[in-house]
Order: structure tokens, then sequence, then C-alpha cells
């Protein structure tokens, strides 16, 4: 367990160590410190003496070090744009844009085991075949789509339907399709302030709110590829020999499925479900662009847009940083759950 | 009456092309301690059979007609809720790969324990003691260790051991062993048949040994059935079927062990290989194979390719041949126009 | 001549008795899927003759025509079956136009994933070593980050480097270079596993022993045994291309507003959702559903008949 901790550790650095030198060769590359600094009106030898003293005449490998060295207490200078310590902005974005990843896993987590494990025990029924059917749909619509969709249905409303809609049944069925002025869809609204730059929408029932089609949105894309790999895995499981053992020892067909054949199929499912999980924070930058959500993700659009080199930098370095994280931290739960591990030091 | 009676069991598997017909008209039966055993190449139905006992065929296989009696109690038409009460507790199996069969992500005591509990109202206590006592029963060093140890800590032998224990867990009354040492090292086999062996006379458990490999049978078993494309072709004391076999199916089987065969010489073998259950040929399935379809003088019996045979007495063997029932006809009209 | 046509029948014939065929003919979605997909790439294909207007010809827009409901909505003009948008372009030939667009990125991106997974996969798989290990930790890192993340940082990366009037001139070839280079990792492991599986085998321990060259074993040899995997990978990796394409486009870095793509053509109706005019962004939107959906119910029938090895994990 030592010998597999290290290795992950190490891996960890590695990939580390690799963003740091692409994020470092952007900056080195296209960002121009002085010009930031003083402007266009500041004569070239002025600027050249400036270069000099910040060190930017430098080898590459010499200037490397220092990023890297500023890098490990998370410096990574000031925003172009807020004039501001680039890693404060970053800070003060982070909270919304991972509370939405935990609101969507939690939603994920809570539909895809039990969707998946029915629809392996019941290949055939009917509501099998209407899940796999909605997550085939499900993973062809892209993510912003389904955000744009939520939206016109449950924030500006639809109150459509075939029928004449002055009195009588026609309003009365459009009384009940019509969602109009449901769910709030833009920003985050009032979230409750609880220590430093981290506010909570989870503390009010009005915060909440302001997540739910946000979360649902970003829990989308990856609810049908979930519920795909736990069925999947699971026929696989209940195909073995060792379920087949199970059953003729007697053992009820609950515990053959929740116990024998589920510890087993979630294994595979942590690997590649954790792995899926980090990269939600990609799908931040997509889900909250359509809801305005204030998180990282539109920060970063928004400094692409400007040009704004450092900020980009630093929310290469922190997203590397939370992917590095979260694999190291599945690789781990991955290593308790399973039991080979131990001995092997590496998974079987 | 026997304990376990069988008869005229089908089992079909439900293809998209039409049934297939995996066993018909199988028919057998096991005495309380009594030790019978399956033998036939691949793919005859052996281990259908076997699983079919306790209706534990995978789908799309079903039982589609004959009885299974167990000790008065029909066990075809059982939910599996009422099978489960015979499962693992009155019968128990063994499967045939150890690496395959024990769950990897739960320790051994985790899989003793829950199928003590499945069955018996019992603490977790008592059901850790009797897991213990029964790996010892099974000879396994530091049994107490091995209940807390994941199945890919142990070693191949060591896993058949435990499932033997876990097989003997209940006290059951017969054990279907399916192949239990194929997949184990040649010098672990014996040593694992030996075990299995004394348990079951020490305990007088019955025993339905399924394989393909004729000395373990005729090692072990009292009685046995030679299986041909999902029928039984050839049943009786194992000693007489191996002593003298009737069937031509059997008697090719053991022509082909390789102490049957002159040193330095090919072995012999059967021609031709079993045909797929979904192409039967007509008549005996054993025909085109048969050197005996054709009678000595060179003429042919065409019944072979016509009509299944029907079982025939021979000694206390059952076969089912036409080429020996036409022996048996004329050895009788011989004796009765000597006697005449 | 006449060994040609034997060699073209019994190719048809084999095909015309294989698997693959007989589960097609059994299987609806797949033949709709199909029939739908042709459609739809013809469609693309024919759009300067099927389009009612060129919405690339300015001299055709009227703007006063702006924001028009589809056919079935009251105050719609028959004249734009589908309505038109904010600039007054007929939807239905943007839609035409666009899927034309985001087909050929979808299927160049997929074009070069797969060179340059395949050749990294067959390199990392037959070398083995330090070639293997490197290029694996880099696919690793790289899906670990996730393709979108890879596609966004890059495309972004494209932008500053050009600025923005350059990206827009050569957006879609600069979008098969992006797409092409996030997703080859996906290709590389599966085309490994299956070079791994492959290399054990004797025939290619003969090969070698006849003194082939590396080279030769590799693309004459044991290529041709992970083309199953391939072109079932291939049919997912269209599908995601195009949804790549669409994401890149929606977030500003793709294909401009002047040559829309169905993403771009999804962006610019969005800031009209507002004021009721859905159909700008939904029927576009509908459009790529529906394309990306009837190449995964091919790649989803395909991988049903072909059940390939591919890399799970």
């Amino acid at each position: 367990m030592i010998a597999f901790l290290i290795k992950r550790l190490f891996h960890a650095l590695l990939v580390m160590f690799v963003i740091s030198v692409i994020a470092f060769a952007i900056q080195d590359n296209l960002g121009d410190p002085i010009q930031q600094m003083v402007g266009q009106s500041v004569p070239e030898s002025e600027r050249e003496a400036l270069r000099e003293e910040l060190g930017l005449n430098d080898p590459f490998f010499v200037q490397y070090l220092r990023f890297a060295a500023n890098a490990t207490q998370f410096d990574f200078g000031y925003s172009y744009v807020y004039n501001e310590p680039t890693t404060e902005v970053i800070l003060r974005h982070l909270p919304a844009t991972l509370e939405l990843v935990f609101a969507a896993t939690l939603l994920i987590i809570a539909l895809s085991v039990p969707i998946g494990v029915y629809s392996a025990i019941k290949p055939r029924a009917w509501l099998s075949r209407f899940f796999m059917g909605v997550s085939i749909i499900g993973i062809s619509i892209p993510v912003f789509l389904t955000a744009i969709v939520l939206i016109q249905l449950f924030a500006i409303g639809v109150s459509f339907t075939p029928f004449p809609a002055d009195t009588g049944w026609g309003a009365w069925l459009n009384g009940l399709v019509s969602t109009e002025g449901g769910m709030p869809a833009y920003g985050r609204g009032d979230p409750v302030h609880v220590f430093g730059t981290w506010s909570t929408n989870f503390a009010s029932l009005e915060g909440l709110t302001y997540l739910v089609l946000p979360a649902i949105s970003l829990a989308s894309i990856m609810l049908p590829l979930f519920i795909r790999l736990i069925r999947a895995e699971m026929l696989e499981v209940l195909q073995s020999e060792y379920v087949k053992f199970a059953r003729a020892k007697g053992i009820s067909m609950r515990r053959i499925y929740f116990l024998h054949a589920l510890k087993n199929t979630m294994l595979p499912v942590i690997t590649v479900g954790g792995v899926q999980i980090g990269t939600l924070v990609a799908y931040t930058i997509l889900t909250e662009t359509v809801f305005q959500w204030p998180g990282m993700g539109l920060m970063f659009l928004d400094a692409i847009e400007r040009s704004d080199i450092p900020l980009i930098v630093t929310y290469l370095m922190i997203v590397g940083l939370i992917f590095v994280i979260t694999n190291t931290l599945v690789d781990l739960v991955y290593g308790l759950v399973n039991p080979t591990v131990k001995l092997t030091g590496k998974p079987a | 009456m026997a304990l376990l009676d069988v008869n005229h069991l089908d089992v079909r598997f439900a293809l998209r092309q039409g049934d297939v017909k995996a066993l018909r008209d199988v028919c057998f039966s096991l005495d309380r301690g009594e030790r019978l055993g399956i033998v036939g190449e691949s793919g005859a139905g052996k281990s259908v059979a076997a699983f079919s006992l306790l209706n534990l065929i995978a789908k799309p296989g079903y039982i589609a007609g004959g009885s299974i009696t167990f000790d008065g109690l029909e066990l075809t038409g059982l939910s599996d809720r009422q099978l489960r009460k015979v499962r693992g507790h009155r019968i128990s199996m063994i499967f045939q790969d150890p690496m395959m069969t024990l769950n990897p992500v739960l320790s051994i005591g985790e899989q003793m324990v829950e199928c003590l509990k499945a069955h018996r109202r019992i603490s977790s206590r008592e059901a850790r003691a009797i897991s213990l006592r029964k790996l010892e029963q099974v000879q396994i060093p530091s049994p107490e260790k091995r209940l807390d140890q994941y199945p890919h800590e142990l070693s191949g032998g060591m896993r058949q051991r435990i499932i033997i224990a876990i097989a003997l867990l209940l006290d059951p009354d017969i054990i279907i062993a399916d192949e239990p040492t194929t997949a184990l090292d040649v010098t672990i086999q014996a040593e694992i048949m030996a075990l299995l062996l004394e348990l079951c006379e020490k305990h007088n458990v019955g025993l339905i040994l399924i394989t393909h490999d004729l000395g373990v049978v005729s090692q072990v078993t009292q009685r046995m059935l030679v299986m041909y494309a999902g029928r039984v072709i050839e049943q009786g004391p194992t000693r007489e079927i191996i002593n003298d076999p009737q069937h031509p199916y059997t008697q090719g089987l053991i022509n082909a062990l390789p102490q049957m065969a002159t040193p330095g010489e090919r072995l012999n073998q059967i021609r031709g290989s079993m045909p797929s259950l979904s192409q039967l040929p007509s008549g005996c399935p054993f025909h085109p194979r048969c050197d005996f379809a054709t009678r000595q003088d060179g003429s042919e019996r065409s019944r072979c390719k016509t009509e299944v045979p029907a079982f025939v007495s021979s000694g206390n063997c059952q076969v089912a041949c036409h080429m020996v029932a036409e022996m048996q006809d004329a050895e009788r009209i011989e004796v009765r126009e000597e006697n005449s | 001549m006449s060994t040609h046509s034997t060699a073209t029948s019994t190719r048809w014939e084999r095909f015309r008795d294989s698997y693959l065929l007989y589960s097609f003919k059994r299987d609806v979605i797949a033949q709709v899927s199909l029939l739908v997909f042709v459609v739809m790439v013809l469609a693309a294909l024919l759009a300067p003759w099927l389009a009612p207007a060129n919405p690339y010809d300015l001299a055709q827009i009227d703007i006063l025509a702006s924001e028009l409901p589809p056919f079935w909505i009251d105050g719609a003009d028959p004249q734009y079956l589908m309505g038109t948008d904010s600039q007054g372009r007929d939807m239905l030939s943007t839609i035409l136009y666009g899927m034309r667009v985001s087909l050929v990125i979808g299927f160049g991106a997929v074009a070069l994933q797969a060179a340059l997974g395949v050749c990294f996969g067959l390199l990392a798989g037959y070398l083995g070593g330090r070639v293997d290990a490197f290029l694996m930790r880099l696919a690793d890192i790289q899906l670990s980050f996730s393709t979108l993340m890879v596609a966004i940082v890059v495309g972004a990366l494209f932008k500053a480097i050009f600025g923005g009037a350059t990206y827009s001139d050569y957006a879609m070839w600069l979008l098969v270079l992006i797409i092409g280079l996030a997703e080859w990792p996906q290709y590389a492991r599966t085309v490994r596993a299956s070079v791994l599986a492959e290399k054990s085998k004797e025939y290619v321990d003969a090969a070698r022993v006849m003194g082939l060259r590396s080279r030769r074993i590799m693309f004459r040899h044991i290529l041709p045994n992970t083309l199953s995997p391939i072109f079932v990978i291939s049919t997912v990796q269209v599908a995601n291309a195009i949804i790549s394409e669409a994401a890149l486009s929606f977030l500003g870095l793709g294909m401009p507003e002047t040559q829309p793509s169905l993403g771009s053509l999804i962006k610019s109706g969005f800031d009209y959702i507002q004021s009721g005019s859905w159909w700008i962004t939904l029927i576009p939107g509908l459009v790529l559903v529906v394309l990306v959906l009837v190449i995964n119910l091919l790649g989803d029938w395909l991988r049903d008949v072909l059940n390939p090895r591919l890399y799970k994990g």
C-alpha cells in the first residue's frame, strides 16, 4: 500500500510538472508583463532596463524555475483585468464552480446507480429499454443545448398546445402544460456567506432553486455515460462464475445483486467514473456560460476574451491541480475498496 | 425410493432460430450416500444436467419437461425462493474453476458465513465457528487466518478446498461436483479428489461427479452414466461399464485412453466429432461416427439412421443402441433354437 | 479481366452472406439511422443546389425580414419555411450550409485523430519500452484533463496567437486541428491494446522470422487485425467531434457567424431566446441532435455486431 501511494504521488507530481511547463510556455510567449505595467508611452530603453530587472532576459529554464518556485506558493502574478493577484480572483470564483460540480455529482450518483443496476437486472423490461433509449439520446445532446432547452422550458416557459387557448378545455390544457416563469436561470442569486471568499447556495431554499437548472444541465452530460457504464459492468458481473456459485449456495437474489455483484461492478466504475467527475470541471465552462453562473469557467472564458494571460495560466494550473487531486483520490479509494491492490501494489 | 429421482428430463435453450434441445429424456437416480459419475465429451450436456437439477441453467435455458424428485419433493415446479432452501443446504455444488468461483472482493469468512446465515438462524460468531471447523476438515493449513483472507491470496488448490468446505457447510445430502479438478495442477488433482471422496464417505454424502476423466470415475463412483449429444446412452455400475462397455461410443471412449494404446503407436480416437446440438443427425445421434452402423457383412442397419434407440438391459447396465439390441435378439433366437 | 470480376463477385458474396448485413436486415433502428444519416449527408453536400438562398451571399439577405418564425406559427412568411435568424437569413439555408460545415469538421477531425492515434498506438504497442511509456502517459494526462478541456485550451491559445480575425478566417481548419489533437488518445489506447494482443500471436513471429521490416509488419500484418475496433470508435468519434465543434463554436472559439456551423447557429440564436425567437437556436439544435443521435445509434449497432475488444477505463 505504501509503495502504491508513493507511486501515485510521483505520478501526480509528474503531471503537475508537465502542466506547469505548458503553463509557463504560454506565459512566456504570450504575456508581456512590461506592456501591462507601464503602457505604450515608455521608451524602449526604459523597458529594456525593467525587463532586465525583472529577470525576463534570463534563460528559459531559469525563468521556469522562478515560475515554479512562485507556483508552489500559489503566486502567479497579477491579473491584467482585475489588477489583483490571480489566485485571489480564482478563489473568489472557485466556490461557485465547486458547488455546481458537487450538486451535479450528487445527481449523477443518486440517479445512475439505481437506473444502471435496474436495467442490468432486468435487461428486457420496458423501463430498462426506455432508460437505454433516453441515455443514448442524452449522449447525443450537447450540454449547452440541454441548458438552453431547460431555460426555454422552465425559466421562460412554454404555453404552447395545439388547442385554442381562449376558454374551456383549451385554456385548461394550456394552464396544465404551461411552465411559465418557473425556475431562476441566470446567476447564483443571493448565496449565503460562509467564510472568506466562500458563500454557498446550499444554505437556503432560494439558493437551491438557482442551483437546480445548472446542476441538471451539468449532470446530463455524464448521467447517460454512467448509466451505460454501470449497466454494462453489472451485466458482465452477473454472468460470472462467482455469481452463479453464490446462487448455488442458496443466497438471496437481493444479496447477490446488491453485495456480490454491485461491489464488483463499482470497482471499474470508480476508476472510470472518478476521472469523469474530474472532467466535469471542463464542462462547467459551457454550463456557466449559458447560465451566467459566476464561477471559474465563466471567468476563464472572460479571461480568454480579454487576453488576461496570467489569469488563464493560473486557471490552467488550478484546474490541473484539481484533476490531479481527484485522480489520486480515485486511485486511493480504488485501492481501499479493492482487496487485490494491497498485495500487488498496483490495480489488478 | 431413491433420494434423487430424475425422470425424462428435457432441457432446452430458447434461441432466436428456435429451441435447441440440450438434454433429452434423461433419467437417473441416486441413493443416499451413493456416488454417481456422469461422463461424456465436452458439449454432451453433462454440465447442463448438473445445473438443471437446481434450476441454475443460465438463460435462455429452461426445463421443458420431466421431473426431478428429491427426498419426496418435486423440484421442477418450485419458485426460486423455494429452491433456495434446497440450494447450498441439502444439495450443494462444487464448480470447475476455483479461480473464478469465489467472489474476489469478499473475504473467505464472509463467503462462508453468508451461506450459513442464508439457511440457519445463527449468530455470526457461531457461523464463524462452524466455518472454521469445516476449513479444518478440508485440511487447510492455519484455517483461522484464511477466514480473513481474500481469494486472490490463495492458490488454486487451496481455493478448491475452501469451495469444498463451503459445499459441506450445511451437511448436505448431495454434492454435485462439476469437473472439480480439471482446472488444477495435475499434482493437486489427485489430492483434491481423494479429499472429496474421503469426506463424502465419512459423512455419507451422495456425490454426482461430472467429469470426462474415466480414471477418476472408476476410482470414485459406484455407478455411472455416459452421455452423448444431450442423451444418456449407457448407464450402470461403474465397474461393469469400464470392464465391459456395451455402447460403441463408450467402447470408443475407453479405447481412446492412453493406456489402451500400444506404446509407440498413435492413440485410438473416435473418428469425427460430436455434432452441434442444433444440427443433430436423425436416428441415433452417434450413427455418423459409429463403426457398427454397418453390419459385419457390410449391410447397413437402417434403424440407426431413422430411429432413436431405446434402452435395453445388458447385465446390470442399460444401453441405448440398436446394434446391442439386435445382437441380443440374435442370441435369444440362437438360445431358443438350441433349446428346441 | 475474368479474374478481376470473380474477385469482386466473391467480395460481394462475402458481404452478402456476412453477419454484418444479416444483423442489419434485422435491426430496424440501424436501418432508420442509416437512412436518416445518408439523407442528412446528401442534403449537406447538395446544400448549394437544395438551399433556397445562399447565406454567405450578403446581397440575398433582407435585414427587414429578420426573426420571422417557422411556417406553423402565426406571422410566418411562406418564403422562409423554417423562419429567419436575427440577420434575416433563411434558417433552412443556413442550417443546410451549417450542417455541411459541421460534417466536414467532424470527419476531418476524426481522420486526423485516427491518423495520429493509429500511428502512436502502433508505435507504442509494437516498440514498447520507453516510447510506449511516454506516449501512454501523455494519453493518460490528456484524457484525465478531458478532451473538451484540451480542445478549449488549444483553441484559446490559437486565438491568442493568431488574433481573432485570422482565427475566424482559418477557423474550419484550425478546428479540425484542435479536435484532432485533443482526441487522438482514444485511438492510440485501443490500437495499442489490439497490437499487444496481436503481437503475441504466431503470425507476427513468423513475419519477423522471415525478416520483414517492423514498419511492414505493423502496417501490413498487425493493422488489418485492429480494424474492427477502429471502425467502431470512429463512428462514436465522429459524433463526439461534431459535438466538440459545436461546443467550441458556442464558446466563441469556433466558426464565425458569417460562415456558421450548427454550433455557431445555436450560439447566435441563444441571444434571442429571451425575446421569444426560440426557433433560431432550437431548430439547428434539433438538427444537431438528430445528426449526432443517428451516428451514435449506428455506432451502438456496430459495436454490438462487431463486438471488438475496446479499451476499457
